[in-house]
């Protein structure tokens, strides 16, 4: 992660956060970068970031990731960094279109890990409060059961069923549309 | 994948397990309810219900049902959906803000039957699945919302994006703010009434982004008649945002003259804008003293074009008009099919001219004649003199035989072209490298220079106060063919003329090499102008090439190099 800032100039200027994983590697990101996650920006605001940010819930595996998703998308969010870099008008703040495109392959490549890996960015996407990226990867595992029976759904994700066979019955009763 | 302990999901609180059938599909989310107790009313409560339906159709053939029959299942089959919708929403105990209905119609010839016929006994009768749906008690509090037919009245609805809706019904009868926090609109592939459009737009006060493409505007009835052109006329004073993409309006074709008819906005709020499609006279209501960025791209029609009044005049006039309702733009990004459409000679420069005294970018797209290249150049220069601040000039120039426009729309064809031109290219790279090799060393003085013509007809000798004072960039895009000795003279021109150039960058051709325009470049500058030019470093392994430049004024120039040189560097254009 030394490359954090992505050597531009004006994030250098800007202040660096330490975040601290569960195994005590640390990771030093730009501030643009780490209130992606309202848990941390709050943090910020409250002024109790020097020394560091140490995020017990969050191995240095999963933190490496979600940070990889922050970068790419607070330069996103800033929306300049791209071509005309020598510029700095506003007029140069426009879009790019290109860009978002850019950011929508990320986002498909950034969601091609094992399953255990997703569940951990699940929960470290809740932990920090980074709602991008929680949506990102709930759609993920919402794209996993669509057009799945509940059995099939049961056997994927291992649920054991303890509904007694007359309970599972009455509510596919209730809920017959949904067995059509 | 179904791996023993693959207990993931378990593990998770119930929000997070909210948070995925959020955006589950409604059966599906309603079928975990037996998966075990746990899960028994957790999709009640994650406040989305996303519809999802796959219109069916039973074969001719396969089936031996009769017409009515089929009929009859269809319209079954579609009140099955509507059923199943409804007990959706009834079953939410959670406030919605999240409805999605997405109708996939593989035939993409049933989906209006589907959303909008009703069969009784024997007679067709209009009848609204989607408004049924979206009056649901459940939906009153929708945030967002996805669909893929007619309008719905959602007074939390904030983004509404629509495509392919055949005919979007009035939504005049909502009346008032139906849409308080309706702050983007986007249309694709619908037709709408312009009269429809602006009631939706009265009707939402903070919509800010407007995006339109390919929307067919049909004629009010009452505007319809066939003896005006025809035009359209919105309203939209918060709007910042305004895209309009390949628009077409309903008897636009029914006018020999070549009219395509003509739009008007109001719009003062408006920061951006992108027009792109046929030539139409466009005007501002009001004036948009914001405004930031406008790009512009004219495309002729095809039948228009080969017609026997087709009229370059016209073109220019309205393309000058268009742009003069943004002299505040501070981008302008505009791309005609031909340079020679749009220059404006000194008779009439007065008329149609005007000043961009805020424009610090301009990107100018277009084609020129393969031989004769004034006119162009006079476009270029045109534009030059509108935009006396401009910091940064982007010039992609190609050349088509005049009256072909057939090349704007074959595809495949350009693609052979690039090829060619790629393998020529190539060979007069190789060809002139081992030349330059040979004969002309770098450094070398000696004015080896007939090739290049001295000056622009048509740009030389104008005293263009963007080139004395701001333009800092340049960036030359063209296709390696003839003409390239009028791209190398442009490049000459600004290396020449621009007094505060720092930076140069040269793409000739369709597959980036480079290297021959900087040769060309550099052997160009040398030669030419040597007493002001000199080549400081060169890189050819980056093709970028930097040179010193003195300032003209400067009778002793030799005395004092180093407080009076300035540098600019020449690169490859990264596309």
């Amino acid at each position: 992660m030394a490359s954090a800032g992505s050597g531009d100039e004006k994030a250098a200027a800007a202040a660096m956060i330490t975040l601290i994983s569960s195994d005590n590697e640390k990771f030093e990101v730009t501030e643009a970068t780490a209130t992606l996650s309202q848990t941390i920006r709050h943090m910020i605001e409250d002024g109790c970031t020097d020394g560091g940010v140490p995020l017990p819930n969050v191995t240095s595996k999963i933190l490496a990731r979600v940070i990889e998703y922050c970068k790419k998308h607070a330069t996103a969010a800033a929306g300049e960094e791209g071509s005309s870099s020598s510029f700095s008008d506003a007029a140069f703040l426009e879009v790019d279109r290109a860009f978002l495109e850019e950011l929508e392959e990320f986002d498909d490549a950034f969601l091609e890990v094992d399953r255990a890996t997703l569940f951990d960015l699940i929960l470290a996407a809740n932990y920090l409060d980074i709602k991008g990226l929680l949506n990102l990867t709930c759609q993920k595992v919402a794209d996993s059961v669509k057009g799945k029976t509940p059995e099939q759904i049961r056997e994927m994700y291992n649920i054991v069923n303890d509904l007694t066979p007359e309970e599972e019955a009455e509510i596919r009763r209730e809920t017959q549309w949904a067995f059509e | 994948m179904a791996g023993v302990g693959d207990d993931l999901l378990s593990a998770l609180a119930d929000d997070l397990l909210r948070r995925i059938l959020y955006f589950v599909p409604f059966k599906e989310a309603a079928s975990t309810s037996v998966l075990s107790r746990r899960w028994r009313s957790l999709w009640r409560s994650s406040s989305a219900v996303n519809l999802d339906v796959r219109i069916r159709h039973d074969r001719h053939r396969s089936s031996n049902l009769t017409h009515d029959q089929r009929e009859e299942a269809f319209f079954s089959r579609r009140d099955a959906f509507v059923r199943a919708a409804e007990a959706a929403l009834d079953a939410a105990d959670a406030l919605v803000t999240r409805l999605t209905l997405r109708v996939d119609d593989p035939k993409g010839k049933d989906m209006y039957k589907f959303l909008h016929v009703d069969r009784t006994g024997d007679s067709y009768t209009n009848h609204d699945v989607v408004r049924a749906l979206l009056s649901h008690p459940a939906a009153r509090r929708v945030e967002e919302l996805r669909i893929a037919t007619s309008l719905p009245q959602k007074v939390a609805l904030r983004v509404l994006d629509l495509t392919r809706c055949g005919n979007i019904p009035p939504a005049a009868a909502m009346g008032g703010d139906a849409f308080p926090r309706l702050e983007t609109l986007r249309l694709r592939l619908c037709s709408i009434k312009s009269g429809d459009l602006q009631a939706l737009m009265d009707a939402a006060p903070v919509l800010a982004t407007v995006h339109l493409q390919s929307v067919f505007f049909m004629c009010s009835s009452a505007d319809g008649a066939a003896a005006e052109a025809p035009f359209v006329r919105l309203r939209c004073r918060a709007v910042t945002e305004l895209v309009m993409e390949y628009c077409g309006m309903e008897g636009q074709h029914q006018f020999s003259s070549g009219d395509r008819g003509s739009i008007e906005i109001d719009a003062p709020r408006l920061r951006h804008l992108r027009y792109r499609g046929t030539e139409r006279r466009f005007s501002l209501a009001s004036p948009a003293p914001d405004m930031a960025v406008l790009e512009l791209g004219f495309l002729q029609d095809r039948y228009h074009c080969h017609g026997r009044d087709y009229d370059r005049d016209k073109t220019r006039v309205l393309f000058w008009q268009f742009i003069r309702n943004f002299t505040n733009a501070r981008v302008l990004k505009l791309k005609v099919n031909s340079l020679e459409d749009i220059a404006v000679g000194k008779a009439r420069r007065a008329e149609l001219l005007c000043t961009f005294r805020n424009a610090v970018r301009l990107e100018v797209e277009g084609a020129h004649h393969p031989t004769s290249t004034k006119a162009a150049a006079v476009a270029i220069a045109n534009l030059l003199r509108c935009c006396p601040h401009v910091r940064y000039l982007r010039l992609k120039l190609s050349t088509v035989q005049p009256d072909s426009v057939e090349n704007v729309y074959c595809l495949p064809s350009l693609e052979t072209k690039g090829q060619l031109d790629y393998e020529k290219s190539v060979d007069r790279f190789m060809r002139r490298r081992r030349r330059l090799n040979q004969v002309i060393p770098l450094d070398n003085d000696n004015n080896k220079h007939g090739e290049v013509p001295d000056g622009i007809p048509g740009l030389s000798g104008h005293s263009l106060t963007c080139l004395q004072s701001s333009l800092t960039r340049v960036a030359l895009q063209f296709h390696m063919d003839n003409s390239s000795c009028f791209a190398t003279r442009l490049v000459k021109f600004f290396t020449d003329n621009a007094k505060v150039l720092e930076q140069i960058c040269v793409d000739s051709g369709n597959h980036k090499l480079c290297e021959h325009m900087n040769l060309n470049a550099e052997r160009c500058i040398i030669g030419r102008a040597s007493s002001k030019v000199g080549l400081k470093r060169k890189n050819l392994a980056e093709s970028s090439l930097e040179f010193s430049k003195i300032p003209r004024k400067s009778p002793n120039a030799q005395t004092d190099l180093t407080g009076l040189a300035t540098s600019f560097t020449v690169l490859p254009l990264e596309r």
